[in-house]
């Protein structure tokens, strides 16, 4: 059956399905969009919150770590009670703006979450030296900024990764509505409850290539990246 | 300390061993089935009586099918009667009946008004958005089944017809939320009723009946025993289990009705 | 001047740390060096009397570079006091030729060795001509030959520059030393 479905998924990616491929692409298009959404706010919010002291800060930093775990399907339900309940009348109930939102607000906190962890590691020490040559405090942000580059890709990289292959999430708030919400994860739990392995298969091949591809850029920044 | 993982090693395989002993059903089911409710009701009079213990999967009626062709599955329960006669004539079933019946209903935020069933129909394509499970399920295929045999073009919906993908209970609860129609099998939107903001928009039991295949799957597609099979099938067609599947109501209204 | 910190008190005649010499603290590990210098160049709190005028740069013993060439590491001093770096370019080539780095000056700071680090770090610590350099083991990861070059380079900017080196390494403090104090002598008090 393996082998079959298989033999199914070569045939259909190479048939170059419109309805195949408009997934793919719309899986894409809503990620990336969300993660670059969720990577511009977040790595301001992680190096901002890194930087400057205020009371309440080790509050807010516990709070992201917790939300950067948050199962997406939780996240997805709520997002789909407010979007039923009180913002009922903006009509966004299973459209793709929701998605792009719930995927926004799952990819936020880990972008947030990775910058300020991977920024306290360089920080101190990079603030330090950067007092001893006489940095004002907007200077220290840039230069953190600077330092902090090649992790900023990665948490958004990570950021990416989450977003794409989450099903949850969309699910909820998508609908999975065919030829609007219908993204590469909720087509595979749809064809596999319908038992059509073929389409499957071939949906998460593409899914395993994606994710292959970000987690080799993203081990060749880890061996770039040893000081 | 070595003692007591000892003992619990022992306990464990103690429980294994038994578990083994007692004879095990595989029953695959459609979710519409499992959801209402009914089998958590049913089963357990079954299985205290002859000793067996079902196992309830509920998928997709063609994945349902799917497991019984490979013989992943003891018994079938399914509601596609096209697909069902198919399974029987290529050898996959050995017996098949029906168990009892329902009815198809749309459902949505007002009545339809309809005089009869194509006019319910027309008007839906005509005003009203409309949700489709689009899966390839029993209720989805009867759903293409009804525009076909009445002659009616879905796309005079336009973009007001759409396809969810998902179970029954989603597809309802999608359809509550922003006040679509759809049509659903009588015994889901009567066990979510609360949950929903929807009525039955039109009814024709008659026309809409809704069958439910009992199919025990050939034994030789796999090898074990297929006596608890047997038990299960006959069991399900004994007058015992139609009163007991009579009694499982909500509202006084009962959700599956025992074919006699 | 005297410094207090939470657990000690250092005390020192004022001028004890004269003008444009280069003056070594050395002491058991532990004692209170590297605080001491910290808390020059205002790293550290404390409470007392220091005074100085001009801007005192701490240099650490195991110091980070920035993720830019080894010229951009030298030169950020001098872009953020908003200068001219082509001002400095003169001095910039011949400090790092007195300690052989010239040949370095457009690689990634990063990617150099320890040694090779220690020299750009310190580099990037006299270039923008502070008053006062508090170096903290400077010979930390340089071969013989290097610690002769930065002998040579404190040398050269001893007329305008005031050092506080904090060492161990007795040939160093030998060649170059003014001042020696050692803490945990009369200096120190509990």
């Amino acid at each position: 059956m393996f082998l079959e479905g298989l033999r199914e998924a070569i045939e259909l990616l190479l048939s170059f399905d419109r309805e195949l491929y408009g997934i793919i692409g719309l899986s894409l298009f809503i990620s990336l969009l969300a993660t670059l959404t969720a990577g511009a706010l977040g790595v301001l919010s992680g190096i901002l919150i890194s930087v400057t002291n205020f009371r309440g800060k080790r509050l807010l930093k516990k709070l992201i770590f917790t939300f950067m775990g948050i199962p997406p399907v939780v996240l997805g339900l709520v997002v789909l009670l407010v979007l039923a309940g009180p913002l009922s009348n903006m009509n966004l109930l299973f459209t793709r703006t929701a998605m792009y939102t719930a995927q926004t607000l799952l990819v936020y906190p880990i972008i947030t979450g990775s910058i300020i962890i991977t920024s306290e590691k360089t920080q101190q020490k990079v603030l330090e030296t950067a007092t001893t040559l006489g940095a004002s405090r907007n200077n220290k942000l840039m230069l953190l900024i600077a330092e902090t580059k090649p992790f900023i890709l990665l948490s958004i990289i990570l950021g990416f990764s989450r977003a794409i292959s989450e099903v949850g999430a969309v699910m909820l708030v998508g609908g999975n509505i065919r030829g609007e919400t219908r993204v590469m994860t909720t087509f595979i739990a749809l064809n596999t409850s319908m038992g059509n392995y073929g389409a499957s298969i071939a949906m998460g091949l593409i899914l395993l290539v994606i994710a292959f591809l970000i987690h080799t850029t993203i081990a060749r920044f880890r061996s770039d990246f040893y000081d | 300390m070595k003692k007591l993982v000892i003992a619990c090693m022992l306990i464990a395989m103690a429980l294994t061993l038994s578990a083994c002993q007692r004879k095990e059903l595989l029953l695959v089911t459609t979710t519409s089935v499992e959801n209402s409710g009914l089998l958590e009701y049913l089963l357990p009079y079954f299985e205290e009586e002859h000793g067996v213990k079902v196992r309830v999967t509920a998928v997709g009626t063609g994945a349902a099918l799917n497991y019984g062709r490979l013989g992943q599955a003891d018994v079938l329960i399914v509601h596609d009667e096209k697909r069902e006669l198919e399974f029987m004539e290529a050898g996959y079933g050995e017996k098949r009946a029906v168990c009892m019946y329902n009815d198809f209903i749309f459902v949505g935020p007002d009545s339809l008004n309809g005089q009869n069933l194509e006019n319910a129909l027309e008007t839906l394509t005509e005003q009203h958005y409309f949700y489709s499970r689009g899966d390839n399920s029993g209720t989805h295929l009867r759903e293409l089944d009804l525009w076909e045999t009445h002659n009616i073009d879905i796309n005079r919906f336009g973009s007001r017809y759409k396809e969810t993908g998902q179970s029954m209970e989603s597809t309802l609860m999608m359809t509550s939320f922003k006040g679509y129609y759809t049509l659903s099998d009588r015994a889901t939107f009567l066990a979510m009723n609360d949950n929903l903001d929807l009525t039955i928009a039109y009814e024709e039991p008659d026309s809409l009946r809704n069958d439910y295949g009992l199919i025990k799957v050939d034994p030789s597609l796999h090898n074990r025993d297929d006596s608890a099979a047997d038990l299960f099938y006959e069991w399900m067609l004994s007058k015992e289990a139609k009163q007991l599947i009579l009694a499982f109501t909500v509202n006084d209204e009962p959700l599956f009705t025992p074919n006699e | 001047m005297q410094v207090t910190y939470p657990e000690f008190t250092l005390s020192f005649e004022d001028d004890a740390f004269p003008k444009n010499k280069v003056t070594f603290v050395t002491g058991r590990n532990g004692v209170g060096k590297t605080s001491f210098l910290k808390a020059i160049g205002k790293l550290l709190p404390y409470r007392g009397n220091i005074r100085y005028e001009g801007f005192a740069t701490y240099h650490f013993q195991e110091p980070i570079l920035f993720n830019r060439t080894v010229r951009e590491n030298a030169l950020y001093p001098i872009k953020i006091r908003k200068l001219d770096c082509a001002d400095f370019e003169d001095k910039l080539k011949r400090y790092a030729s007195i300690l052989h780095i010239d040949h370095l000056l457009d690689r990634q700071a990063k990617e150099l060795s320890s040694g090779e680090k220690m020299k750009a770090s310190l580099l990037r610590s006299i270039l923008f001509a502070p008053e006062i350099v508090l170096l903290d083991e400077p010979t930390t990861h340089l071969d013989l030959e290097s610690i002769d070059q930065l002998t040579m380079l404190i040398k050269t900017l001893k007329p305008t520059t005031t050092f506080v080196i904090v060492s161990h390494n007795r040939a160093f403090i030998e060649a170059l030393s003014d001042h020696v104090y050692h803490i945990g002598g009369k200096y120190v008090h509990r």
